[in-house]
């Protein structure tokens, strides 16, 4: 039963990822990623992970998607404008994923890739208490990271001729 | 070693401390003394005042790195390694930023509004520079990756110059994302062969994997992991982004990717590769006295990296030969260097890494130098164009013999400090039975010749066509003349190689 569900959810992630790169607009386009991200989290509380498929969902689904929808809304770009792609950029995307799928078939001998220590499942707690004692100095990294990239968004998106900021010659 | 409390773990991370205070008061600065007063003059002392500032924490964080430079190696927070290695690339990336502060207050063609986020910015990247070059926890490296990749990618954007530079720089963040995704999928396949983050502990995987002839479930995640480091050292064939990023962006931010974020990320490199496959790599290890068996993998491993050292300095050189913007030129010439440096870990011994991070050394310098002459000769005539240096060298010859000389040393003539760097990295490749890479080398450095030279001749064999009034730059005409001297000094490079021998020593044994 979880075996076939495994399949299925993989079956599914797999459709909707393909959709995502083969639509044409932009709206059903993140549509179809947020079924991605729903099917991953189904494979997430599968592996027994339920933490990780609840957090999957509110975070990607829940927000930035949300962001990534109220962008391309913003900027319009749904009805008007189909994707553009060019013949040669497919070769090149088939070309990557074929080699790439012989490397991930070489390199596992045509056997399913098995960690050799497979972690048990967290319980939340192990994994804050994680996050505050042994990831502490990445964890306050990150947030230097997110500081840094705020600092970024609003300076691109300033516009030269605000009136904040005269624009110069 | 004892247990550490939190503090004293804080204790060795000090200038990292010291940048992070550094960098939210840079932050602040402009918000505390945002006055009304919006006049050029004001807005000009106020970038001043953060660039001083930044300066000011940066030699805070250098003089507490130089103290460290004397401790025994540490790890800190499990994931730290506080050693020589580290500290060594941790004062070369806080040394060439604080050079780039001082050529961004001195470039007049520079914008007064956003300087404080540019030194901000340029903080960031430092912060994430030190965590970088120190861990060699996967988590980590890769926060550190991302903090200079997001200042980068802000720093290269955020001057809007027009289409080309904007759309230089969405490329730039399109392809660094997609290279850090497909380096964090090898982190995770790695963490899948052996259950762990650290790479130390990853190591004896690796090597029971080698050994038991499963050396593609190896071979796909470095694959992987070394499209992550490409990006950043601008290897072929992931140097795409260079040439357009660095013509888009002011002369500063270039120097600072070329020099600064290159030298990191070769560091990174070089500490991953030294503790993933230490176990498998053939040298003579005095502290155990064995002599590994060269495995296939290594050898691929190594053949690997040689071809991409050759065909990146074919790239680079080949098209610098084209080029008409200095910008674009030196470009192409920090990508063929890269593939120089390449030669030296293709060896895949400590001499080779020695002679790797001896030539980022001298590199570092000439260099520096290659782009503050950019610098100086646009503040003299606003143009970056190749033509615009047309007989300036006798109107301004300090900066000019200066420029002859990075020139030199940058192509790898003998009496400069780039030939002897080229000499050894030739020297360890033809030890290292990569003979034919020496040849290539040669043969590629004769090609350079021909690029470097015309901006030689164009200085100093042309005549100018109009009399252009001259600009006293005292201090950046001191920095050039600085930086000439020790692209020669170090031609004597024992001190360097001194260093670069305790630094990679820290990283083996």
């Amino acid at each position: 039963m979880a075996t076939a569900l495994f399949y299925l959810f993989g079956a599914g992630a797999l459709f909707s990822a393909a959709n995502v790169v083969f639509r044409r607009q932009a709206v059903p386009a993140a549509i179809w990623l947020v079924t991605c991200f729903f099917f991953l989290a189904g494979e997430f509380l599968l592996l027994g992970f339920p933490f990780l498929a609840a957090i999957q969902i509110m975070v990607y689904v829940g927000a930035i998607m949300v962001l990534f929808l109220f962008v391309i809304m913003l900027l319009d770009l749904q009805a008007h404008q189909p994707i553009q792609s060019q013949f040669r950029h497919s070769i090149g995307g088939a070309l990557a994923l074929v080699l790439v799928a012989l490397a991930f078939v070489a390199a596992s001998g045509g056997q399913a890739l098995e960690a050799e220590n497979q972690p048990a499942a967290p319980e939340i707690s192990a994994l804050v208490e994680a996050l505050f004692t042994r990831y502490l100095l990445p964890f306050e990294v990150t947030s230097v990271v997110l500081v840094a990239a705020i600092v970024g968004a609003l300076t691109l998106g300033r516009s030269p001729g605000g009136s904040d900021h005269p624009a110069k010659s | 070693m004892p247990e550490l409390t939190y503090f004293e773990h804080l204790s060795y991370i000090l200038p990292e401390v010291a940048v992070t205070l550094g960098l939210c008061l840079v932050l602040c600065w402009e918000m505390f003394s945002r006055r009304q007063d919006r006049t050029a003059e004001a807005r000009r002392a106020r970038g001043m005042e953060t660039g001083i500032l930044s300066l000011g924490f940066l030699a805070i964080a250098g003089v507490l790195l130089l103290i460290r430079f004397s401790w025994n190696p540490a790890t800190v927070f499990g994931m730290v390694e506080v050693d020589r290695f580290g500290t060594m690339f941790k004062l070369f990336i806080t040394s060439a930023v604080a050079v780039v502060i001082g050529f961004d207050l001195m470039d007049r063609r520079a914008q007064d509004d956003g300087r404080s986020e540019t030194y901000f910015l340029l903080l960031t990247a430092v912060l994430g520079s030190y965590f970088l070059v120190s861990s060699y926890n996967f988590l980590l490296i890769y926060l550190g990756l991302e903090t200079l990749g997001l200042a980068s990618y802000a720093l290269s954007g955020m001057h809007k110059r027009g289409r080309a530079s904007a759309e230089a720089a969405l490329k730039y963040v399109v392809y660094g994302a997609l290279a850090s995704g497909i380096m964090l999928f090898g982190a995770s396949l790695l963490y899948g062969l052996s259950g762990t983050l650290q790479v130390d502990e990853m190591a004896g995987h690796i090597v029971t994997a080698v050994r038991e002839g499963r050396s593609v479930q190896v071979a796909l995640p470095t694959l992987l992991i070394l499209v992550g480091f490409g990006f950043k050292l601008s290897f072929f064939p992931f140097h795409w982004w260079a040439p357009d990023v660095y013509e888009g962006v002011p002369t500063p931010i270039a120097t600072f990717l070329a020099v600064g974020s290159k030298g990191v990320a070769l560091a990174a490199f070089l500490r991953v590769l030294a503790m993933a496959f230490a176990g498998i790599m053939v040298f003579d290890d005095p502290s155990v006295g064995i002599l590994n068996e060269p495995t296939p993998f290594l050898a691929n491993l190594g053949g690997t990296l040689a071809i991409i050292s050759a065909a990146t300095m074919l790239v680079g050189n080949l098209a610098a030969l084209r080029q008409t913007n200095l910008k674009r030129l030196l470009a192409y010439s920090s990508i063929a260097h890269a593939g120089y440096i390449m030669m030296g870990v293709a060896v895949l011994k400590p001499s080779g890494f020695e002679a790797a991070t001896l030539y980022t050394f001298i590199y570092y310098f000439m260099n520096l130098g290659a782009f503050g002459m950019v610098l100086y000769f646009a503040n003299q005539t606003g143009s970056e164009d190749i033509g615009s240096l047309k007989g300036m060298g006798y109107s301004h010859p300090w900066a000019g013999v200066a420029t002859i000389v990075f020139l030199a040393s940058l192509t790898g003539l003998p009496p400069t400090a780039g030939f002897a760097g080229k000499w050894i990295l030739m020297m360890e490749a033809w030890d290292g039975g990569l003979g034919w890479l020496a040849l290539w080398t040669g043969l590629m450095s004769v090609v350079s010749l021909f690029f470097y030279f015309r901006i030689a001749k164009m200085l100093f064999l042309r005549q100018a066509d109009q009399e252009i009034a001259v600009v006293r730059t005292p201090i950046l005409s001191g920095m050039l003349v600085v930086l000439a001297v020790f692209s020669v000094v170090f031609l004597y490079f024992d001190p360097l190689l001194d260093l670069a021998k305790t630094g990679i020593n820290d990283l083996f044994y």
